[in-house]
């Protein structure tokens, strides 16, 4: 069996949750979290976010998109996490901030990295 | 304040000062003078070279006001063409996918007749048996098409009043300044809406509303002078204009954003970087420039990305928003997070931006007043109305 994060990367097992691997995931991901949850992800991911992307960077993405590399690719994931959640923490400071449109309606038709954007809508 | 009130308005005085009649957002009959004044006449734009890079490519353009679906190929002779999406024997679509591409000739998936690259209908399946079907009248049917810099339009009129090079000849030389090359299609979203289309693209074209309704999220990449917004210039051209986005006095780029800039581009350097003034290369009015391709076009500027808006009227009240970022090609993970970042920060604003369309269509209709209002710095969004009317009214 495979580890659920690359070798070096274990201590952010416990938030592994947050490895949603579609936009749409991540910020559903990103409205279901407590502020205090989103905190937490977010200061965790901006101390160990530089080694993380430094790591993935040895990596094509083409690579980090097959099975092989499902650690790795749940790593990525989570960085773009952090892209998601930090308008929860820099902008919002609220995980379900009022007067926005929802997201399912704001449909991807295409991202030039599948990994960004993939994943079922529903 | 260091701007003085009515500055555009004193400017521009043939835009008026006065308020603007709703019936022109909620009005059916209004709605199809626009179809046949603005959409059957004006040059459109419908998609990006880049949607179709190869000889052979190609994609669907649904034009739902004018009731049609196009077919922009990429031809093997390097020229775009554009087809109503109609095979010629019984209607049915030839491409049936968005996008494709093809080795030179496109076969209708209902019975296998065939056409070039050129439109040109070059096998009748069981041919003998149609003894009266002339290959040579049977072409896909063409409609005009012309390429600027990136951006592919078409013109829906049996002749155009005139060339894509005149319609756009009051902006083309200033906006095809900025260097397009080196970007990739990057993302793309798809809004449907119940909005007039008008209505949607007014926001868009004003940066008044940013300290308020984007008051957590773009008001920090913004000057607000005084306790107001005032653009860094906004002008006009014919139909056309444009407005640039006033930089903050100073920027702490927040901590994820330090991040995304040791990996990649963003938009927030874009917000936080100094305008160049110098130089041959395109003169950027403000931290962002916001160019509007009059009806339904936009190219926003940024430094280091661009990207476009298309808003489709399909009905009075419904529209569809189509958003297209394109950025440097993305190679590594950490170059993607950086995208990511960025793409987040500019999806979320016009998500609060999408909030509001649709409940003001909603009370537009109401018929509780009779008017709305736009102010010096609205200028952007009054030109729009005034430049559909003009059509309208056959004046322009």
């Amino acid at each position: 069996m495979t580890a659920e994060l690359p070798a070096g990367f274990e201590d952010l097992t416990p938030l592994i949750d947050w490895a949603q691997p579609s936009e749409l995931k991540r910020n559903q991901k990103r409205w279901s979290a407590t502020m205090e949850e989103s905190r937490h992800f977010y200061d965790t991911m901006l101390q160990r976010g530089p080694a993380a992307l430094q790591y993935l960077n040895q990596y094509s993405l083409e690579d980090l998109d097959t099975t092989e590399c499902a650690p790795q690719r749940r790593l990525l994931d989570m960085c773009l996490a952090l892209a998601e959640v930090s308008a929860t923490v820099e902008m919002y400071e609220n995980p379900q901030p009022k007067y926005v449109f929802p997201i399912e309606r704001f449909v991807p038709t295409h991202d030039t990295w599948p990994l960004a954007a993939s994943g079922e809508r529903r | 304040m260091s701007t003085a009130p009515c500055r555009f308005m004193d400017q521009y005085p043939d835009e008026g000062r006065d308020p603007i009649s709703i019936e022109r957002y909620t009005s059916p009959e209004y709605f199809d003078r626009e179809r046949e004044t603005v959409f059957r006449r004006k040059w459109l734009n419908v998609g990006n070279i880049l949607d179709a890079p190869k000889p052979g490519d190609y994609f669907v353009a649904d034009l739902d006001i004018l009731d049609t679906s196009l077919l922009i190929i990429h031809g093997k002779d390097g020229t775009y063409r554009a087809f109503h999406n109609m095979c010629s024997h019984r209607g049915a679509p030839v491409a049936w996918d968005k996008k494709g591409s093809c080795k030179g000739y496109l076969a209708c998936r209902f019975h296998g007749w065939v056409y070039d690259t050129t439109g040109k209908l070059v096998q009748i399946s069981d041919a003998a048996n149609f003894p009266t079907v002339d290959a040579a009248e049977n072409g896909l049917t063409p409609v005009h098409c012309d390429v600027w810099e990136n951006f592919i339009f078409v013109n829906m009129a049996a002749e155009p009043e005139e060339t894509l090079a005149e319609f756009l000849a009051p902006v083309s030389e200033e906006i095809g300044k900025f260097d397009f090359n080196g970007f990739t299609p990057a993302f793309s979203y798809r809004i449907e809406e119940n909005v007039n289309w008008k209505t949607l693209q007014e926001a868009q074209l004003e940066g008044w509303h940013l300290p308020y309704l984007h008051e957590k999220t773009l008001a920090r990449a913004v000057k607000v002078d005084g306790n107001q917004y005032r653009h860094a210039g906004i002008e006009l051209f014919g139909l056309h204009g444009v407005l640039g986005s006033p930089p903050p006095d100073s920027f702490t780029p927040p901590p994820t954003a330090e991040l995304a800039s040791r990996f990649g581009t963003g938009t927030v350097q874009a917000f936080g970087s100094k305008l160049e003034t110098e130089g041959e290369g395109y003169r950027f009015r403000g931290s962002f420039d916001f160019w509007h391709i009059f009806p339904n076009f936009f190219v926003g500027l940024l430094n280091g990305l661009y990207f476009t808006f298309n808003i489709w009227p399909i009905a009075a009240d419904r529209s569809v928003w189509e958003i297209k970022g394109y950025y440097p090609p993305v190679r590594t993970a950490g170059e993607l997070f950086a995208r990511e970042y960025s793409k987040v920060g500019l999806r979320d604003p016009m998500m609060e931006d999408c909030y509001t369309h649709e409940l003001i269509c909603a009370q537009l209709k109401s018929g509780a007043k009779d008017h709305i209002h736009f102010q010096d710095e609205e200028i952007l969004a009054r030109h729009l109305g005034n430049g559909v009317d003009l059509c309208v009214r056959g004046l322009a």
